[in-house]
Protein backbone atom coordinates (compact mmCIF):
# COMPACT_ATOMS: atom_id res chain seq x y z
CA UNK A 1 0.00 0.00 0.00
CA UNK A 2 1.55 3.13 -0.76
CA UNK A 3 1.46 6.43 1.22
CA UNK A 4 -0.98 7.99 -1.23
CA UNK A 5 -3.88 5.04 -0.42
CA UNK A 6 -3.03 5.33 3.21
CA UNK A 7 -3.99 8.69 2.96
CA UNK A 8 -7.74 8.20 1.37
CA UNK A 9 -8.00 5.32 4.04
CA UNK A 10 -7.80 7.55 6.28
CA UNK A 11 -9.66 10.03 4.85
CA UNK A 12 -12.80 7.54 4.05
CA UNK A 13 -12.56 6.51 7.94
CA UNK A 14 -11.94 9.61 9.81
CA UNK A 15 -14.22 10.26 12.32
CA UNK A 16 -14.86 13.25 11.60
CA UNK A 17 -18.69 13.73 10.03
CA UNK A 18 -19.04 14.04 6.55
CA UNK A 19 -16.45 14.58 4.17
CA UNK A 20 -18.69 16.33 1.52
CA UNK A 21 -18.79 18.83 4.42
CA UNK A 22 -15.32 19.62 5.11
CA UNK A 23 -13.97 21.71 2.20
CA UNK A 24 -10.22 20.60 2.91
CA UNK A 25 -11.13 17.27 3.54
CA UNK A 26 -13.16 17.25 0.14
CA UNK A 27 -9.94 18.53 -1.29
CA UNK A 28 -7.73 16.09 -0.23
CA UNK A 29 -9.87 13.25 -0.75
CA UNK A 30 -10.20 14.63 -4.83
CA UNK A 31 -6.66 14.71 -4.77
CA UNK A 32 -5.72 11.30 -3.98
CA UNK A 33 -8.50 9.63 -5.68
CA UNK A 34 -6.88 11.22 -8.59
CA UNK A 35 -3.81 10.05 -8.07
CA UNK A 36 -5.37 6.75 -8.04
CA UNK A 37 -6.96 6.86 -11.17
CA UNK A 38 -3.66 6.99 -12.74
CA UNK A 39 -3.24 4.26 -15.23
CA UNK A 40 -0.19 3.17 -13.74
CA UNK A 41 1.31 5.63 -11.27
CA UNK A 42 4.17 3.65 -10.55
CA UNK A 43 5.73 4.89 -13.97
CA UNK A 44 5.60 8.81 -12.65
CA UNK A 45 9.03 8.62 -13.34
CA UNK A 46 8.82 7.20 -17.33
CA UNK A 47 8.87 9.77 -19.56
CA UNK A 48 5.53 9.45 -20.62
CA UNK A 49 3.79 13.04 -21.39
CA UNK A 50 0.56 13.57 -19.43
CA UNK A 51 1.63 10.62 -16.70
CA UNK A 52 0.44 12.74 -14.11
CA UNK A 53 -1.26 15.97 -15.41
CA UNK A 54 0.34 19.03 -14.09
CA UNK A 55 -2.88 20.28 -12.12
CA UNK A 56 -1.61 17.28 -9.56
CA UNK A 57 1.44 17.83 -9.39
CA UNK A 58 0.69 21.00 -7.78
CA UNK A 59 -1.82 19.50 -5.79
CA UNK A 60 0.21 16.76 -4.72
CA UNK A 61 2.81 19.67 -4.13
CA UNK A 62 0.19 21.41 -1.58
CA UNK A 63 0.47 18.38 0.20
CA UNK A 64 4.13 18.72 0.78
CA UNK A 65 4.22 15.34 -1.18
CA UNK A 66 6.20 14.03 -4.64
CA UNK A 67 4.42 11.75 -6.44
CA UNK A 68 7.73 9.78 -5.94
CA UNK A 69 6.94 10.32 -2.51
CA UNK A 70 2.99 9.81 -2.31
CA UNK A 71 2.63 6.76 -4.91
CA UNK A 72 6.32 4.73 -3.32
CA UNK A 73 4.81 1.39 -2.02
CA UNK A 74 4.94 0.47 2.07
CA UNK A 75 5.31 -2.13 3.83
CA UNK A 76 1.96 -3.51 4.93
CA UNK A 77 1.36 -2.15 8.94
CA UNK A 78 4.26 0.58 8.46
CA UNK A 79 3.50 3.94 7.84
CA UNK A 80 5.79 7.30 7.29
CA UNK A 81 5.09 10.41 7.01
CA UNK A 82 7.24 13.08 4.68
CA UNK A 83 7.80 15.99 7.10
CA UNK A 84 9.39 18.33 4.58
CA UNK A 85 10.94 17.62 1.02
CA UNK A 86 13.46 19.46 -0.86
CA UNK A 87 13.72 18.68 -4.79
CA UNK A 88 18.15 18.44 -4.89
CA UNK A 89 20.64 19.37 -7.86
CA UNK A 90 23.88 18.04 -7.23
CA UNK A 91 26.43 20.75 -7.62
CA UNK A 92 29.52 18.84 -7.06
CA UNK A 93 31.27 15.71 -6.18
CA UNK A 94 34.36 15.52 -4.36
CA UNK A 95 35.47 12.00 -2.60
CA UNK A 96 32.47 10.23 -1.01
CA UNK A 97 30.79 14.18 -0.60
CA UNK A 98 28.51 15.66 -2.44
CA UNK A 99 27.12 19.08 -2.36
CA UNK A 100 23.62 19.99 -3.88
CA UNK A 101 21.80 23.04 -4.21
CA UNK A 102 17.91 22.58 -2.75
CA UNK A 103 14.82 24.01 -3.00
CA UNK A 104 11.62 23.22 -0.64
CA UNK A 105 8.81 21.38 -2.78
CA UNK A 106 6.25 22.52 -1.42
CA UNK A 107 7.37 26.22 0.26
CA UNK A 108 8.54 29.40 -1.01
CA UNK A 109 12.29 29.83 0.61
CA UNK A 110 15.63 30.42 -0.01
CA UNK A 111 17.33 27.87 -1.80
CA UNK A 112 20.16 26.40 0.10
CA UNK A 113 22.81 24.07 0.05
CA UNK A 114 23.62 21.11 1.84
CA UNK A 115 26.49 18.74 1.79
CA UNK A 116 25.95 14.77 1.77
CA UNK A 117 27.92 11.53 2.24
CA UNK A 118 27.75 8.99 -0.42
CA UNK A 119 28.52 5.96 1.39
CA UNK A 120 26.15 6.49 4.56
CA UNK A 121 22.96 8.35 2.65
CA UNK A 122 22.74 7.08 -0.84
CA UNK A 123 21.58 3.96 -1.46
CA UNK A 124 24.13 1.52 -3.52
CA UNK A 125 21.18 1.49 -6.06
CA UNK A 126 21.63 5.34 -6.58
CA UNK A 127 25.43 5.56 -6.06
CA UNK A 128 26.06 5.22 -9.85
CA UNK A 129 23.41 8.49 -10.70
CA UNK A 130 25.42 11.06 -8.07
CA UNK A 131 26.98 13.28 -10.49
CA UNK A 132 26.74 16.82 -11.30
CA UNK A 133 23.80 18.24 -12.10
CA UNK A 134 21.66 15.51 -11.18
CA UNK A 135 18.26 15.15 -9.63
CA UNK A 136 16.98 13.88 -6.49
CA UNK A 137 14.39 14.64 -3.44
CA UNK A 138 15.89 14.79 0.29
CA UNK A 139 13.00 13.90 2.36
CA UNK A 140 12.76 14.08 6.45
CA UNK A 141 10.12 11.56 7.22
CA UNK A 142 8.43 10.95 10.47
CA UNK A 143 8.47 6.62 10.62
CA UNK A 144 6.27 4.33 12.42
CA UNK A 145 7.69 0.89 12.05
CA UNK A 146 5.65 -2.27 12.72
CA UNK A 147 6.72 -2.41 16.52
CA UNK A 148 4.97 1.05 16.81
CA UNK A 149 8.44 2.78 17.21
CA UNK A 150 8.60 5.77 15.92
CA UNK A 151 11.53 7.02 14.10
CA UNK A 152 12.94 9.92 11.78
CA UNK A 153 14.36 9.32 8.65
CA UNK A 154 16.65 11.22 6.32
CA UNK A 155 15.48 9.77 2.88
CA UNK A 156 17.91 10.49 -0.35
CA UNK A 157 15.46 9.21 -3.70
CA UNK A 158 18.00 9.88 -7.31
CA UNK A 159 15.43 10.47 -10.11
CA UNK A 160 15.42 8.69 -13.32
CA UNK A 161 14.33 9.67 -15.68
CA UNK A 162 15.14 7.53 -19.10
CA UNK A 163 15.78 9.00 -22.11
CA UNK A 164 14.42 7.28 -25.34
CA UNK A 165 14.17 8.13 -28.72
CA UNK A 166 10.72 8.37 -28.56
CA UNK A 167 11.01 11.20 -25.70
CA UNK A 168 13.64 12.66 -28.09
CA UNK A 169 11.07 12.76 -30.38
CA UNK A 170 8.93 14.20 -28.76
CA UNK A 171 10.71 16.96 -26.98
CA UNK A 172 12.15 18.05 -31.14
CA UNK A 173 8.15 17.82 -32.55
CA UNK A 174 7.12 20.17 -29.35
CA UNK A 175 10.36 22.49 -30.36
CA UNK A 176 9.78 22.53 -33.73
CA UNK A 177 6.17 23.52 -32.87
CA UNK A 178 6.61 26.20 -30.83
CA UNK A 179 9.31 27.85 -33.30
CA UNK A 180 6.71 27.25 -36.57
CA UNK A 181 4.30 29.26 -33.81
CA UNK A 182 6.62 31.68 -33.29
CA UNK A 183 7.48 32.35 -37.08
CA UNK A 184 11.09 31.51 -35.80
CA UNK A 185 11.51 29.40 -38.37
CA UNK B 1 18.60 47.31 9.67
CA UNK B 2 18.83 50.01 6.92
CA UNK B 3 22.74 51.91 7.45
CA UNK B 4 23.47 55.00 5.76
CA UNK B 5 27.19 56.31 5.23
CA UNK B 6 26.75 60.12 5.30
CA UNK B 7 28.77 62.61 3.90
CA UNK B 8 32.25 60.90 2.99
CA UNK B 9 34.21 62.65 -0.37
CA UNK B 10 36.45 61.70 -2.38
CA UNK B 11 38.05 63.50 -4.94
CA UNK B 12 37.28 61.96 -8.86
CA UNK B 13 38.76 64.66 -11.17
CA UNK B 14 35.89 65.85 -12.63
CA UNK B 15 33.35 62.92 -10.86
CA UNK B 16 32.40 63.92 -7.23
CA UNK B 17 31.50 60.83 -4.66
CA UNK B 18 29.18 61.30 -2.01
CA UNK B 19 28.14 58.34 -0.44
CA UNK B 20 24.56 59.65 1.44
CA UNK B 21 20.90 59.11 1.40
CA UNK B 22 18.59 59.83 -1.26
CA UNK B 23 15.07 61.04 -0.88
CA UNK B 24 12.19 60.13 -2.82
CA UNK B 25 12.74 59.07 -6.57
CA UNK B 26 14.94 60.36 -9.24
CA UNK B 27 14.04 63.78 -10.60
CA UNK B 28 13.10 64.39 -14.48
CA UNK B 29 16.03 65.10 -15.24
CA UNK B 30 18.26 62.46 -13.04
CA UNK B 31 19.64 59.02 -14.02
CA UNK B 32 19.14 56.05 -11.30
CA UNK B 33 21.09 52.74 -11.78
CA UNK B 34 20.24 50.61 -8.32
CA UNK B 35 21.66 47.08 -8.00
CA UNK B 36 19.97 44.72 -5.57
CA UNK B 37 21.37 41.60 -4.82
CA UNK B 38 22.06 38.55 -3.80
CA UNK B 39 18.40 38.01 -2.38
CA UNK B 40 17.25 35.25 -4.98
CA UNK B 41 19.11 36.72 -7.63
CA UNK B 42 20.41 40.07 -8.49
CA UNK B 43 18.46 42.97 -10.28
CA UNK B 44 19.33 46.42 -11.38
CA UNK B 45 16.65 48.72 -12.44
CA UNK B 46 17.95 52.14 -14.20
CA UNK B 47 15.84 55.80 -14.33
CA UNK B 48 16.38 56.61 -18.00
CA UNK B 49 15.27 60.33 -16.89
CA UNK B 50 11.75 61.81 -17.79
CA UNK B 51 10.31 58.80 -16.24
CA UNK B 52 11.13 56.11 -18.49
CA UNK B 53 12.68 52.96 -16.63
CA UNK B 54 14.16 49.44 -17.57
CA UNK B 55 14.30 46.56 -15.46
CA UNK B 56 17.15 44.04 -16.02
CA UNK B 57 16.83 40.69 -14.72
CA UNK B 58 14.73 39.89 -11.33
CA UNK B 59 15.09 38.46 -8.18
CA UNK B 60 12.95 38.38 -4.94
CA UNK B 61 13.03 40.33 -1.47
CA UNK B 62 12.74 38.78 2.18
CA UNK B 63 9.10 38.23 1.28
CA UNK B 64 9.47 36.54 -2.15
CA UNK B 65 8.23 39.17 -3.93
CA UNK B 66 10.55 40.89 -6.97
CA UNK B 67 12.27 43.30 -5.50
CA UNK B 68 12.05 45.61 -8.68
CA UNK B 69 8.11 45.91 -8.41
CA UNK B 70 8.61 46.33 -4.26
CA UNK B 71 11.55 49.36 -5.34
CA UNK B 72 9.47 51.06 -7.83
CA UNK B 73 6.16 51.40 -5.03
CA UNK B 74 8.07 52.37 -2.36
CA UNK B 75 9.41 55.25 -4.98
CA UNK B 76 5.31 55.73 -5.85
CA UNK B 77 6.68 55.17 -9.75
CA UNK B 78 3.86 53.14 -11.71
CA UNK B 79 5.25 49.72 -13.20
CA UNK B 80 3.44 51.31 -16.56
CA UNK B 81 6.86 53.35 -16.44
CA UNK B 82 8.99 50.26 -17.18
CA UNK B 83 9.79 50.48 -21.04
CA UNK B 84 12.32 47.55 -20.72
CA UNK B 85 12.83 44.49 -19.27
CA UNK B 86 15.92 42.66 -19.86
CA UNK B 87 16.45 38.89 -19.11
CA UNK B 88 20.07 38.84 -19.80
CA UNK B 89 20.32 34.70 -19.35
CA UNK B 90 18.31 31.51 -17.85
CA UNK B 91 20.32 31.42 -14.87
CA UNK B 92 18.44 30.65 -11.10
CA UNK B 93 19.68 34.01 -10.17
CA UNK B 94 18.80 36.26 -12.61
CA UNK B 95 15.29 35.38 -14.11
CA UNK B 96 13.80 33.89 -10.45
CA UNK B 97 10.14 36.26 -10.09
CA UNK B 98 10.32 37.28 -14.04
CA UNK B 99 6.61 36.56 -14.65
CA UNK B 100 5.45 38.67 -12.35
CA UNK B 101 7.45 41.69 -13.34
CA UNK B 102 6.54 41.23 -16.94
CA UNK B 103 2.66 40.66 -15.53
CA UNK B 104 2.61 44.35 -13.47
CA UNK B 105 4.57 46.26 -16.50
CA UNK B 106 2.59 46.35 -19.22
CA UNK B 107 4.18 48.47 -21.66
CA UNK B 108 7.56 47.32 -21.28
CA UNK B 109 9.24 45.42 -24.08
CA UNK B 110 10.48 42.03 -22.80
CA UNK B 111 13.95 41.20 -24.47
CA UNK B 112 15.33 37.79 -23.99
CA UNK B 113 19.20 36.35 -25.56
CA UNK B 114 18.78 35.59 -28.92
CA UNK B 115 20.27 31.75 -28.19
CA UNK B 116 16.78 31.69 -25.57
CA UNK B 117 14.26 32.03 -29.13
CA UNK B 118 15.62 29.34 -30.60
CA UNK B 119 14.10 25.58 -31.19
CA UNK B 120 17.59 24.30 -30.00
CA UNK B 121 16.52 25.86 -26.58
CA UNK B 122 12.79 25.55 -27.11
CA UNK B 123 13.90 21.44 -26.90
CA UNK B 124 15.99 21.73 -24.28
CA UNK B 125 13.41 23.72 -21.86
CA UNK B 126 10.99 20.71 -22.76
CA UNK B 127 13.44 17.67 -21.66
CA UNK B 128 14.63 20.00 -18.35
CA UNK B 129 11.07 20.23 -17.50
CA UNK B 130 10.50 16.53 -17.24
CA UNK B 131 13.35 16.30 -14.90
CA UNK B 132 12.00 19.12 -12.32
CA UNK B 133 9.73 18.40 -9.24
CA UNK B 134 9.93 21.68 -7.69
CA UNK B 135 8.45 23.74 -10.95
CA UNK B 136 10.58 26.75 -9.68
CA UNK B 137 14.15 26.91 -12.03
CA UNK B 138 15.23 29.36 -13.98
CA UNK B 139 13.96 27.12 -17.20
CA UNK B 140 11.02 27.01 -15.95
CA UNK B 141 10.34 30.60 -15.51
CA UNK B 142 11.93 31.24 -19.13
CA UNK B 143 9.55 27.96 -20.45
CA UNK B 144 6.51 30.48 -19.24
CA UNK B 145 7.82 33.12 -20.86
CA UNK B 146 7.69 31.26 -23.80
CA UNK B 147 4.46 29.70 -23.44
CA UNK B 148 3.16 33.21 -22.89
CA UNK B 149 4.91 34.32 -26.17
CA UNK B 150 3.46 31.19 -28.04
CA UNK B 151 0.23 32.00 -26.87
CA UNK B 152 0.11 35.39 -28.23
CA UNK B 153 -0.45 37.53 -24.86
CA UNK B 154 2.92 38.45 -24.49
CA UNK B 155 5.73 40.06 -27.11
CA UNK B 156 9.05 38.90 -27.20
CA UNK B 157 12.29 40.37 -28.72
CA UNK B 158 15.31 39.14 -29.29
CA UNK B 159 19.03 40.85 -27.94
CA UNK B 160 22.29 40.11 -29.55
CA UNK B 161 25.19 41.72 -29.78
CA UNK B 162 24.96 45.49 -31.69
CA UNK B 163 20.86 45.28 -31.55
CA UNK B 164 19.41 48.53 -29.95
CA UNK B 165 16.68 47.92 -27.58
CA UNK B 166 15.21 50.81 -27.40
CA UNK B 167 15.49 54.80 -27.82
CA UNK B 168 14.27 58.73 -26.84
CA UNK B 169 14.79 61.69 -28.97
CA UNK B 170 15.35 65.02 -27.46
CA UNK B 171 15.14 66.66 -25.38
CA UNK B 172 16.52 64.02 -23.29
CA UNK B 173 18.24 61.41 -25.51
CA UNK B 174 18.60 57.83 -24.48
CA UNK B 175 19.52 54.63 -26.05
CA UNK B 176 20.30 51.09 -24.82
CA UNK B 177 22.05 48.74 -26.71
CA UNK B 178 22.88 45.15 -26.48
CA UNK B 179 26.23 44.43 -26.90
CA UNK B 180 26.15 40.92 -26.55
CA UNK B 181 25.65 37.89 -27.25
CA UNK B 182 28.00 37.01 -30.33
CA UNK B 183 27.09 35.10 -33.17
CA UNK B 184 29.47 32.62 -32.59
CA UNK B 185 28.50 32.59 -28.99
CA UNK B 186 24.84 32.49 -30.46
CA UNK B 187 25.71 29.35 -32.35
CA UNK B 188 27.95 27.14 -29.71
CA UNK B 189 25.42 27.68 -27.26
CA UNK B 190 22.57 26.29 -29.32
CA UNK B 191 24.97 23.73 -30.30
CA UNK B 192 25.25 22.79 -26.30
CA UNK B 193 21.39 23.01 -26.05
CA UNK B 194 21.41 20.19 -28.73
CA UNK B 195 23.86 18.47 -26.99
CA UNK B 196 22.37 18.21 -23.73
CA UNK B 197 18.50 17.32 -25.31
CA UNK B 198 20.45 14.25 -27.36
CA UNK B 199 22.89 13.01 -24.87
CA UNK B 200 23.55 9.97 -24.44
CA UNK B 201 23.82 9.54 -21.05
CA UNK B 202 21.35 6.85 -19.33
CA UNK B 203 19.25 9.48 -17.07
CA UNK B 204 18.19 12.87 -18.05
CA UNK B 205 20.21 15.60 -15.38
CA UNK B 206 19.23 19.18 -15.03
CA UNK B 207 21.92 20.79 -17.16
CA UNK B 208 23.36 23.35 -14.55
CA UNK B 209 26.78 23.06 -15.85
CA UNK B 210 26.78 24.10 -19.46
CA UNK B 211 29.84 25.54 -20.19
CA UNK B 212 28.85 28.04 -22.83
CA UNK B 213 25.88 29.02 -20.33
CA UNK B 214 27.10 32.94 -19.60
CA UNK B 215 28.62 33.30 -23.12
CA UNK B 216 25.16 34.26 -23.98
CA UNK B 217 24.53 36.75 -21.62
CA UNK B 218 23.08 40.26 -22.84
CA UNK B 219 25.29 42.76 -21.94
CA UNK B 220 23.96 46.26 -22.26
CA UNK B 221 24.99 49.55 -23.47
CA UNK B 222 23.25 52.73 -21.70
CA UNK B 223 23.32 56.24 -22.87
CA UNK B 224 21.46 59.19 -21.40
CA UNK B 225 22.25 62.45 -22.44
CA UNK B 226 26.04 63.17 -20.79
CA UNK B 227 25.57 59.65 -19.02
CA UNK B 228 26.98 56.19 -19.88
CA UNK B 229 26.62 52.89 -18.41
CA UNK B 230 27.50 49.01 -18.66
CA UNK B 231 26.07 46.38 -17.30
CA UNK B 232 27.79 43.54 -17.60
CA UNK B 233 25.13 40.68 -16.27
CA UNK B 234 27.41 37.55 -16.39
CA UNK B 235 29.22 37.86 -19.61
CA UNK B 236 32.67 36.21 -19.04
CA UNK B 237 35.75 36.63 -20.84
CA UNK B 238 36.88 34.56 -24.10
CA UNK B 239 40.52 34.43 -25.90
CA UNK B 240 38.62 34.43 -28.69
CA UNK B 241 37.86 37.43 -30.49
CA UNK B 242 34.73 36.39 -31.52
CA UNK B 243 33.72 35.28 -28.02
CA UNK B 244 32.36 36.79 -24.68
CA UNK B 245 33.88 40.30 -23.38
CA UNK B 246 36.59 40.40 -26.69
CA UNK B 247 33.69 40.30 -29.07
CA UNK B 248 32.26 43.03 -27.45
CA UNK B 249 35.44 45.48 -27.29
CA UNK B 250 35.32 44.76 -30.71
CA UNK B 251 32.09 45.60 -32.10
CA UNK B 252 32.07 47.14 -35.09
CA UNK B 253 30.37 50.17 -35.62
CA UNK B 254 30.46 50.01 -31.82
CA UNK B 255 27.05 51.82 -30.50
CA UNK B 256 29.69 53.59 -27.54
CA UNK B 257 30.61 57.54 -27.96
CA UNK B 258 32.29 57.96 -24.85
CA UNK B 259 33.56 55.38 -22.08
CA UNK B 260 31.31 54.53 -19.63
CA UNK B 261 31.27 55.66 -16.13
CA UNK B 262 29.34 52.98 -14.13
CA UNK B 263 29.95 49.47 -14.66
CA UNK B 264 27.83 46.91 -12.91
CA UNK B 265 30.91 44.44 -12.79
CA UNK B 266 30.00 41.08 -14.90
CA UNK B 267 29.51 37.38 -13.17
CA UNK B 268 30.37 39.17 -10.21
CA UNK B 269 33.55 39.96 -10.03
CA UNK B 270 35.09 36.62 -10.76
CA UNK B 271 37.79 36.65 -12.51
CA UNK B 272 36.80 34.84 -15.48
CA UNK B 273 34.86 37.59 -16.32
CA UNK B 274 37.47 40.23 -16.07
CA UNK B 275 38.81 41.63 -19.41
CA UNK B 276 41.42 43.83 -19.46
CA UNK B 277 40.45 45.74 -22.43
CA UNK B 278 37.49 46.53 -20.94
CA UNK B 279 38.50 48.27 -18.35
CA UNK B 280 41.16 50.30 -21.14
CA UNK B 281 38.75 51.12 -23.49
CA UNK B 282 35.44 50.48 -22.12
CA UNK B 283 35.23 52.36 -19.15
CA UNK B 284 36.72 55.57 -17.62
CA UNK B 285 40.09 55.51 -15.48
CA UNK B 286 38.01 55.14 -12.22
CA UNK B 287 34.28 53.79 -13.11
CA UNK B 288 32.17 53.34 -10.02
CA UNK B 289 32.50 49.24 -10.45
CA UNK B 290 29.25 47.39 -8.84
CA UNK B 291 29.00 43.55 -7.95
CA UNK B 292 26.63 41.34 -6.70
CA UNK B 293 28.21 38.39 -4.78
CA UNK B 294 27.03 34.99 -5.40
CA UNK B 295 27.66 32.24 -2.82
CA UNK B 296 27.66 28.65 -4.40
CA UNK B 297 27.64 27.08 -0.87
CA UNK B 298 31.91 26.24 -1.33
CA UNK B 299 33.06 29.62 -2.44
CA UNK B 300 31.76 33.03 -1.98
CA UNK B 301 32.33 35.43 -5.13
CA UNK B 302 34.34 37.77 -5.52
CA UNK B 303 36.80 35.71 -3.32
CA UNK B 304 39.91 37.96 -1.98
CA UNK B 305 41.95 37.66 -5.48
CA UNK B 306 38.77 39.07 -6.97
CA UNK B 307 38.37 41.83 -4.43
CA UNK B 308 42.14 43.08 -5.10
CA UNK B 309 42.13 42.71 -8.14
CA UNK B 310 38.68 45.29 -8.85
CA UNK B 311 40.23 47.80 -6.04
CA UNK B 312 43.51 48.29 -8.19
CA UNK B 313 41.13 49.03 -11.31
CA UNK B 314 38.75 51.23 -9.05
CA UNK B 315 38.66 53.26 -5.71
CA UNK B 316 34.89 53.11 -6.44
CA UNK B 317 34.25 49.43 -6.35
CA UNK B 318 31.16 48.58 -4.15
CA UNK B 319 29.28 45.11 -3.61
CA UNK B 320 25.71 44.80 -2.52
CA UNK B 321 26.60 42.29 0.07
CA UNK B 322 30.01 42.33 1.63
CA UNK B 323 29.69 38.53 3.02
CA UNK B 324 27.06 35.68 3.34
CA UNK B 325 24.08 35.25 5.50
CA UNK B 326 24.16 33.23 8.17
CA UNK B 327 20.54 33.44 8.85
CA UNK B 328 18.74 30.83 10.12
CA UNK B 329 16.75 28.79 7.51
CA UNK B 330 12.91 29.22 7.76
CA UNK B 331 9.86 27.39 7.18
CA UNK B 332 11.20 24.17 9.07
CA UNK B 333 9.47 22.53 11.86
CA UNK B 334 10.83 21.81 15.04
CA UNK B 335 10.90 17.89 13.91
CA UNK B 336 13.21 18.62 10.93
CA UNK B 337 15.71 20.80 12.01
CA UNK B 338 16.40 17.90 14.58
CA UNK B 339 16.86 15.58 12.18
CA UNK B 340 18.71 18.06 9.90
CA UNK B 341 21.04 20.41 12.86
CA UNK B 342 24.37 18.43 12.33
CA UNK B 343 24.01 18.64 8.61
CA UNK B 344 26.70 20.74 7.29
CA UNK B 345 23.77 22.73 5.65
CA UNK B 346 23.96 26.73 4.57
CA UNK B 347 21.59 29.33 2.73
CA UNK B 348 22.67 30.14 -0.45
CA UNK B 349 21.30 33.84 -0.83
CA UNK B 350 20.88 36.73 1.71
CA UNK B 351 17.47 36.57 3.34
CA UNK B 352 17.42 40.71 3.06
CA UNK B 353 18.94 41.80 -0.15
CA UNK B 354 21.98 45.13 -0.06
CA UNK B 355 21.08 47.59 -2.59
CA UNK B 356 23.63 49.76 -4.01
CA UNK B 357 22.00 53.34 -5.92
CA UNK B 358 23.67 56.04 -8.09
CA UNK B 359 22.32 59.02 -9.24
CA UNK B 360 23.89 62.16 -11.30
CA UNK B 361 22.15 64.58 -13.51
CA UNK B 362 21.56 63.12 -17.06
CA UNK B 363 23.52 66.45 -18.59
CA UNK B 364 26.86 65.83 -17.05
CA UNK B 365 27.91 62.54 -14.89
CA UNK B 366 28.19 63.34 -11.52
CA UNK B 367 27.93 60.11 -9.85
CA UNK B 368 26.42 59.67 -6.17
CA UNK B 369 26.35 56.82 -4.40
CA UNK B 370 23.95 55.42 -1.54
CA UNK B 371 24.26 52.25 0.10
CA UNK B 372 21.92 50.46 2.42
CA UNK B 373 20.83 46.92 3.99
CA UNK B 374 24.62 44.44 3.29
CA UNK B 375 25.81 46.93 0.99
CA UNK B 376 29.65 48.15 1.43
CA UNK B 377 32.44 49.17 -0.31
CA UNK B 378 34.50 46.36 -1.71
Amino acid sequence: MSLIERERDSLFFEDEGDASEDTSRRTRLLIVQQALSLNNPSTFEAPTDGAVPPTLLGQLKSLRLSPAVALAPQLPGASSYPLQEWEGVVQWVEGDEFGARLTDIAEEGAPEESIFSIREEVSRDDRPLVRVGALFSWTIERRRELTGQIMHASVLRFRRILRTPETRAAVEERAAEITRRLGLD
Amino acid sequence: MRRWRRGQRKSLGALVLIETAFTGGPAEDEIEVTLFGPGIGECVLVHLGRGDWIIVDSCLDENFDPVALSYLESLEVAPESVRTIVATHWHNDHVTGLNSVIDACPNAQVYISSALAAQEFFAFAEDQAKVEISGRSAVHELRQVVARWEAGTLDVETAGANRRLWQRGEPLEAEIWAVSPSSESHRRMLAAFADAVTSDAEYATSAVNLDEQNEVSVALWISVGGCRILLGADLEASESRRLGWSAVVRLDPPPWDAKAEVFKVPHHGSDDADDEQVWGELLTAQPFALVTPFYSGRRFRPDDADRVRLRARTPHAYITAKEPARKRKRGRRREVERVTRNRTSRPLIMISPGRIRLRSEAAAPAWKVELSGAAGRL
